[in-house]
Parts: C-alpha cells; sequence; structure tokens
C-alpha cells in the first residue's frame, strides 16, 4: 500500500486519537461514558469476531468470559486485590475456563455448537447466582466505591484499540490464515495439514482475553454487577449484532458494526426504552435479507476500506 | 524392498455396507498407479484411508515401511502424502495464493523461511499455469483452474505421495493433454504419483499399472492393455453380454 496514499489516513487516526484523549475537557462525563460503552461493546464484537467470524464457529456464548471477568474482578477488588493483579487473574480464569470447555463444544458443528454456547451463558449465569457467599447471588455484587469513570475510559479506549491492531495483525498471520481455512472447509484444512483441534481451542482462548479483560474494567467502572447485567440477553448478543451488521470476518466490520448501532440506539433510547432486543432481531432479518456480508461488503463501504488498506486479510504474506 | 506406499488388508464398512475388502496394494516409489472401477467401487473411499480423513476397520497402510494406524490428517500430510478432490474443495473466500500458502505453510514438516513463502507459491502457482490469477477468490476461477489450483495446493506440501481423484473429468482434450504432462513433470520431480480416473485414455497414456476396484474389492491388477482386456473389468463397466458377443476384444 502506498505510503503516500495512506497520509491522510493517518492523520485522520491521529486526529481521533487525539479528540478522545482530550475528551474529558471537551465533553461532559455523559459523553465519556457513551465512549466507554462503546469501547466495551466494541471490545466484545471484535474478540467475538475471532471465533465468530475468522474461524467461523459462531460463539454466542462470548459473553461468558465477559462476565466471568466481571465477576472475578468484583470478587478480587472486594478482598483488596490491586485492579492489575484483579484483572491480570480474571484473564486468567477466563482463559482456563475457555480452553477446559472447548474440548466438548467444538465436537459440535454449525447450529449446535452456536445453541450449546447460548446455553453455556445461563447455565453460567445460574452456578454464579447459586453462589451466594461468593457472588452477592442474584443482588448482585458491589465493588468498593469511587468515581473511576476517568481512569476507566482511559483504560477502556487502550483495550478496544490494542484490541483492535490485535486483530489487524492476527488477520495478516500465519495463524490467522489457518483459521479462515478451518472456516472454509475444515475437512480439508486439516488434510493440508493445519492442526484444527489444537488451533480451536487457542482461538476460543485468545478471543475471552479481551472479553474478560473488559469485563474487570466494566465492573471497576460501575462497582455494581448483577448476573443479569453481564450474563443477560443484551450483552450477549449486541456484540454479536455489531459484528455481523458490520462485517464478520474482518477487522474493521465490527468497528463499523459498533459505531452504527451505538449512534442507533442513541436515537432511539430516549424513546423507546425496550425497543433494543427488537430492533436486534429485525437488524438480523434484514442483515440475513440484503446485507449478508454486512457493511463493509457494501458496494458503497468497500471501495472506502480498501483504499484505507484495510480490506486485505492476508498481506502479512506479502511483505517481501 | 520398503515400498513408498502399502495398503495391507485394507477393509472399511459403513454400518452394514462393506465399502472396501481386503486391499492390498504396493506403490513403487515414482511409479503413477492408475486406479479405476465404477463409480461407488470405493476408490475415493481408500484414498480417504491413505491421505487420514478416515481410520480402516481392518488393515493398515504402511508410508515408507511406517505404519500410518492411528495417525491423524495433519499428520500423515505432514510425512508426505497430499491429496485432491473429486469434486473440488479449495477454501473458497481466499484467494488462489491463500490457497497454496495454507498447504505450503502447514503442509509441510519444514516450512520454508517467513520471507520466501509468497515467492515459493507463486512458483508453484505458475508451474501449473495460475501466474496471472493468484489474487482471484479461489471461488471465482474456472473449473480447470480450480483443478489445477487443487494439485497446487497438494503439491505445496512437498508430498511424496500425491493421490489425485479424477483430475481430468470435465476438462476438454485440450486441456486433458496439458494436465497430462503436468503430471509427467511432477513425476519427474519424484514424486509418486496415485491417480484415480475414469478416462481411459489418461490412465492409459501415464500410467504402467493399474489395479482395477469393483464393489470395494480388487478384481485385475496389471498393465493397462492386460486389465483393459480383462473380462472380470468388462464385465464390472458393461455388464454381462446377453448374447454370445465376444468379450476381450479391446477395439
Amino acid at each position: 500500500m502506498n505510503w503516500i496514499q495512506k497520509k491522510p489516513f493517518y492523520f485522520i487516526v491521529i486526529l481521533l486519537l487525539g479528540v478522545l484523549a482530550a475528551l474529558p475537557w471537551l465533553a461532559v462525563s455523559y459523553t465519556l461514558t457513551l465512549v466507554f460503552f462503546l469501547s466495551v461493546y466494541l471490545t466484545l464484537a471484535l474478540s467475538y469476531d475471532i471465533v465468530g467470524g475468522y474461524l467461523g464457529y459462531m460463539n454466542l456464548g462470548h459473553s461468558t468470559s465477559f462476565g466471568l471477568g466481571a465477576y472475578t474482578t468484583a470478587i478480587l477488588l472486594n478482598h483488596g486485590f490491586s485492579l492489575i493483579l484483579a484483572l491480570g487473574l480474571a484473564i486468567l480464569l477466563a482463559a482456563a475456563f475457555a480452553a477446559i470447555v472447548s474440548y466438548p463444544l467444538f465436537r459440535l458443528r454449525g447450529a449446535y455448537f452456536a445453541l450449546a454456547t447460548f446455553g453455556l451463558i445461563s447455565l453460567i449465569e445460574v452456578v454464579v447466582t447459586n453462589l451466594r457467599d461468593l457472588t452477592g447471588g442474584s443482588g448482585g455484587i458491589s465493588t468498593p466505591p469511587g468515581n473511576n469513570l476517568l481512569p476507566a475510559y482511559y483504560l477502556a479506549i487502550v483495550v478496544v484499540l490494542g484490541t483492535m491492531v490485535f486483530s489487524y495483525y492476527l488477520a495478516r498471520s500465519q495463524f490467522g490464515l489457518a483459521l479462515f481455512s478451518i472456516r472454509e472447509d475444515e475437512e480439508v484444512s486439516r488434510s493440508f495439514g493445519v492442526p484444527t483441534s489444537l488451533y480451536k481451542c487457542l482461538a476460543l482462548v485468545i478471543s475471552s482475553v479481551p472479553a474478560s479483560l473488559v469485563g474487570g474494567v466494566y465492573v471497576w467502572n460501575m462497582t455494581y454487577i448483577s448476573p443479569h447485567s453481564v450474563f443477560g440477553l443484551e450483552i450477549a448478543l449486541s456484540p454479536i449484532v455489531m459484528a455481523m451488521l458490520g462485517g464478520t470476518g474482518t477487522m474493521v466490520g465490527p468497528v463499523f458494526g459498533a459505531i452504527f448501532i451505538t449512534l442507533v440506539q442513541e436515537f432511539l433510547w430516549t424513546k423507546v426504552p425496550y425497543f433494543h432486543l427488537t430492533m436486534y432481531g429485525t437488524v438480523l432479518v434484514l442483515l440475513g435479507l440484503f446485507m449478508p456480508g454486512g457493511l463493509v461488503r457494501t458496494q458503497w463501504v468497500r471501495p472506502l476500506v480498501q483504499r484505507l488498506g484495510l480490506g486485505e486479510e492476508i498481506e502479512y504474506f506479502k511483505k517481501s | 524392498m520398503t515400498y513408498a506406499l502399502e495398503c495391507k488388508k485394507i477393509n472399511k464398512t459403513f454400518g452394514g455396507l462393506n465399502a472396501l475388502t481386503d486391499i492390498n496394494l504396493q506403490v513403487t516409489e515414482g511409479e503413477i498407479l492408475g486406479i479405476i472401477g465404477p463409480n461407488g467401487a470405493g476408490k475415493t473411499t481408500l484414498f480417504n484411508i491413505i491421505s487420514g480423513a478416515l481410520p480402516p476397520t481392518k488393515g493398515e497402510v504402511f508410508f515408507k515401511g511406517r505404519g500410518l494406524s492411528g495417525m491423524g490428517a495433519p499428520k500423515i500430510c505432514r510425512l508426505g502424502i497430499a491429496r485432491t478432490y473429486q469434486l473440488v474443495r479449495p477454501f473458497h473466500s481466499l484467494t488462489a495464493l491463500e490457497n497454496v500458502l495454507v498447504g505450503l505453510c502447514f503442509g509441510r514438516s519444514d516450512p520454508p523461511p517467513r520471507e520466501a513463502r509468497v515467492a515459493e507459491a507463486m512458483g508453484i502457482l505458475e508451474f501449473m499455469g495460475l501466474g496471472g490469477r493468484e489474487n482471484k477468490a479461489s471461488e471465482s476461477l474456472t473449473l480447470v483452474e480450480k483443478k489445477h489450483l487443487e494439485i497446487a495446493r497438494a503439491l505445496a506440501t512437498t508430498p511424496d505421495i500425491l493421490l489425485l481423484d479424477e483430475v481430468v473429468s470435465g476438462l476438454t482434450p485440450t486441456e486433458m493433454t496439458r494436465t497430462i504432462d503436468t503430471i509427467r513433470q511432477i513425476q519427474t520431480r519424484g514424486v509418486t504419483v496415485i491417480m484415480i480416473e475414469h478416462v481411459l485414455r489418461v490412465v492409459m497414456e501415464l500410467c504402467k499399472r493399474i489395479v482395477v476396484l469393483n464393489y470395494g474389492v480388487q478384481i485385475a491388477e496389471g498393465s493397462p492393455r492386460d486389465v483393459v482386456s480383462d473380462p472380470k473389468v468388462i464385465v464390472a463397466y458393461l455388464g454381462k453380454p446377453e448374447s454370445d458377443d465376444k468379450i476381450g476384444q479391446v477395439t
């Protein structure tokens, strides 16, 4: 990609980063919270897409990692752990859980995998609710109070940007190529040497890391979560709808989808409070009918994406 | 003598169906072996077993004297056995180059260094006549290009044994001639080829030895001329004569 052509792109990126960094002084705390939530959802959409889009296994249970990360962080914070340690251990727990659960789950394909992973959310929600002494049960759990909005905002920005960069390079790596080949034809992929069982497990573990991390940041900011808020339908489905609307299998797809849906929600939120889930359902149906590849693959958006150099998935190998 | 590939008493049943019964094959290094037989004879099932996609119900496959039982398809590929598919199965939304790169990066026991990979993949694509097409999504290639991509992807794994499953079916005579030449060139590079084929012309030109399968059983083996005039083979393909038309006459 021509360096000269990319100059305006880099300029916009730097401008955007500058605005994000200065936002606490430019806008009210509502806007900060909005960007914070956008970052959380986008991180979830991007990390979902590693398994849902790159690997081609629709992991409807992705928010399990988010919820496990949130609850682990909350419990550890209440026991006096520092934030960094709490987040680190939360990631480890979610990753270990993903590794263990990948064995039975990846024996399933297609719709069966999707349903089984979806069922996983309810399972974990029930377990968490019943471990009342540890988690506070259905009443939820509070963390040490304090206004963490400012640092949490910056932390969330760092996490989402990091996830974007990671996702970008993953798609251009040898491992990413393997995931794509498994998505396209798993049996053929195996017969050309790809260690599919190992790589599927790795993909699930990798996708659990940003999700659990952002779950911890979320609870640190909110200082309170309940089983419903982290294991409910809203948090389970929105990132997935965002990824699908924007376009699965790419880094920019979830970005487009997250921004688009967040903007739409901002206009509908005050008007029709419980409309979200209905909207998601409608979006999915319309998507399937008219835009199966998502926004980034439409004839309007695709040229823009390619001109920015974000279109080709496998550029890694051309760097010679 | 250690054969490049040996199948010892391979049996495969699916429920009540005997797909393969007591298949014994010895393939010498560097030869091109043909496998023919009516549809449903079990030829592709045999390929599936050799490449590790399916386990045999009984018997074992030996690659250069080494038993392959219990090894998964990825490992067998890395050892040196690669295959194509009868109904082409490229990685659809990946480009031709990416298809070959999958084989190149994962199908070898010692993949080349990162910087050299694209160049090497391009070399293989050019050898198979796909020079300018490397950035096209493989689903948008023509049939003959897809078939050549199948071979290119398999070659990328630097196989010792190449299993070709009906590579010329659906090709025009000119395309067939080109493919025959390409397979000969592959053989001169030291690859042992086993090909399933229906088009007898191709089998006669390339194979010094043919094995005939019918209903999962080996019914004949030998040189092309011998096999084609074998009454058992003719009956398998054409059925029993109703009158006393002479069988055994090859026109």
